[in-house]
């Protein structure tokens, strides 16, 4: 259903007729769904002939080699802009009411950051005190809905009408309260209607960050005690260093943390988000971790 | 928007640690640069290791890349200084290839210059460019004009619009079904030579 989209999105993005932010989404649907690489090629080599410049050489397998330089980039470092570099300021921001970052770290660091950041995340879900200034379930819980956008408005429903008969039967006296958050999955529009224009969650944007910061990389990560995939974003100004995890959960709940053990106090906010759980840590202020997850947007389409 | 804004949104992304952005930008320039090492090492495996270890440095060397030339004019450059280190550590002798890179693509983008200009590769670029034209020609007037005005008179979307009449969604639409068209027929004659021979 989304395929189509995507592919007209390459196809502006052939023609530089795509926007940054739409560019980023782009990427990360690539990354699941190869064929879009394979169209992202056939219409470079298309465009190049129109334009006399030729096609690819016999006997070259245009997409072996890209693998292959892709496999060799793979354990290189991240590439980070240098220009970020100097839009560092050692005072931090002077805005009245964004809350500044004052921590010294070097680039470096940031790789060793950003993993010392999944570790504690890792460990912390580990552990009995998660619970402590935390609302959310202790039980993993099984994920039986999705959040759908339906003509603008998010809404919670089954994943299949197999999972919603099966939990009336479990839970019917709970049915009446559920219902009235669940939209049904059966068409509520007869033919003469219009049919209401569904978006999922494509993707997730930070709407606010500490000046100065910026996202320096975008890591997956297969956390056992999950069962899931987290998205791990690593943002930096190249002296401080936080982390955004993003992973889908039925839990619910806000939690609110700070640890200490090294020369800065480690903070933590989480609260959940149309099904995900956002979680916000590092040695930055709490009010910037507070801050940045409140700011955490979903993408539709 | 020109080629060289596409690349430097792509090449920004890369600056931003997104390495997905690097492979389309190798997907769009591995031809050229396999061709372009192969006129140095004269050998298509050999320039394909040449060609990869180029783009490798390129990414390396990214994080320095300012945008004060076209993308393709510095991964021009890394090409070629890799296939002449490539040649002096194995003893043998750079080809005298010496000419500009801006030079290069200027020829490449006026001239339809193209480092893989050997026969069976201009075989091939004429073949493809006949299927094109038979794609094409299948194609509704108003997919035809949308495509035609993009690709070969190199418009961008909103002067499209202008032209044809329509909103800037529309011009959009019609350019992707327009490849989309082309991108299956291809296939199809692709597929259908397969199974003739």
């Amino acid at each position: 259903m989304q395929k189509q989209p995507f592919d007209e999105q390459l196809s502006a993005l052939v023609d530089g007729e795509l926007s940054a932010e739409a560019v980023v989404a782009l990427l990360a649907e690539i990354e699941h769904k190869p064929e879009l690489r394979t169209r992202w090629l056939q219409y470079q080599n298309h465009y190049s002939v129109q334009k006399g410049e030729g096609t690819p050489p016999p006997r070259v397998d245009a997409m072996t080699f890209a693998d292959r330089v892709a496999g060799s980039i793979e354990t290189e470092p991240t590439v980070l802009s240098p220009g970020s570099r100097i839009q560092v300021s050692d005072t931090g921001l002077e805005s009245e009411q964004q809350p500044v970052v004052t921590v010294k770290r070097r680039w470096s660091w940031v790789p060793l950051a950003a993993a010392a950041s999944l570790a504690v995340f890792s460990f912390l879900l580990l552990q009995p005190q998660w619970q402590e200034n935390s609302s959310f379930t202790q039980q993993q819980v099984a994920i039986s809905t999705e959040w759908v956008e339906v003509d603008g408005h998010w809404v919670e429903r089954w994943i299949n009408p197999q999972q919603r008969d099966h939990a009336y039967l479990l839970r019917h006296d709970e049915h009446a309260r559920h219902r009235a958050a669940l939209v049904s999955t059966a068409p509520q529009a007869s033919a003469d209607e219009a049919v209401p224009v569904e978006k999922h969650i494509v993707g997730w944007r930070l709407g606010w960050l500490p000046e100065g910061f910026r996202e320096v990389e975008t890591l997956q990560h297969q956390i056992p005690v999950m069962g899931g995939v987290v998205t791990h974003r690593v943002l930096s100004n190249g002296e401080a260093v936080f982390s955004v995890f993003i992973e889908r959960t039925a839990e619910k709940g806000v939690s609110e943390r700070q640890m200490s053990g090294s020369e800065q106090p480690v903070n933590l906010y989480s609260h959940s988000l149309l099904g995900h759980r956002i979680t916000v840590l590092g040695e930055v202020p709490a009010d910037v971790v507070k801050a940045v997850a409140l700011s955490v947007e979903v993408v539709s389409g | 928007m020109k080629q060289q804004d596409v690349d430097q949104l792509l090449v920004t992304q890369v600056q931003k640690g997104d390495k997905r952005a690097f492979d389309l930008l190798v997907l769009k320039y591995q031809s050229r640069i396999i061709a372009l090492t192969n006129r140095f090492v004269k050998d298509r495996m050999e320039a394909e290791d040449v060609a990869q270890d180029a783009f490798v440095r390129a990414y390396r060397a990214l994080v320095n890349f300012r945008g004060e030339s076209s993308f393709y004019t510095w991964l021009y450059r890394i090409a070629v200084n890799t296939a002449k280190n490539y040649l002096v550590a194995k003893g043998r002798r750079p080809p005298m290839l010496d000419f500009d890179a801006e030079e290069a693509e200027q020829l490449f983008q006026q001239q339809g210059l193209t480092e893989h200009a050997t026969p069976e590769g201009e075989l091939v670029r004429v073949q493809v460019q006949q299927q094109l034209n038979r794609a094409m020609e299948g194609l509704s007037d108003g997919l035809k004009q949308a495509i035609i005005l993009r690709e070969v008179d190199g418009l961008c979307y909103e002067e499209i619009a202008e032209v044809m009449g329509t909103p800037i969604g529309t011009v959009r639409s019609r350019i992707y079904r327009a490849r989309e068209t082309i991108a299956r027929q291809l296939e199809e004659e692709s597929d259908y030579a397969k199974t003739a021979l």
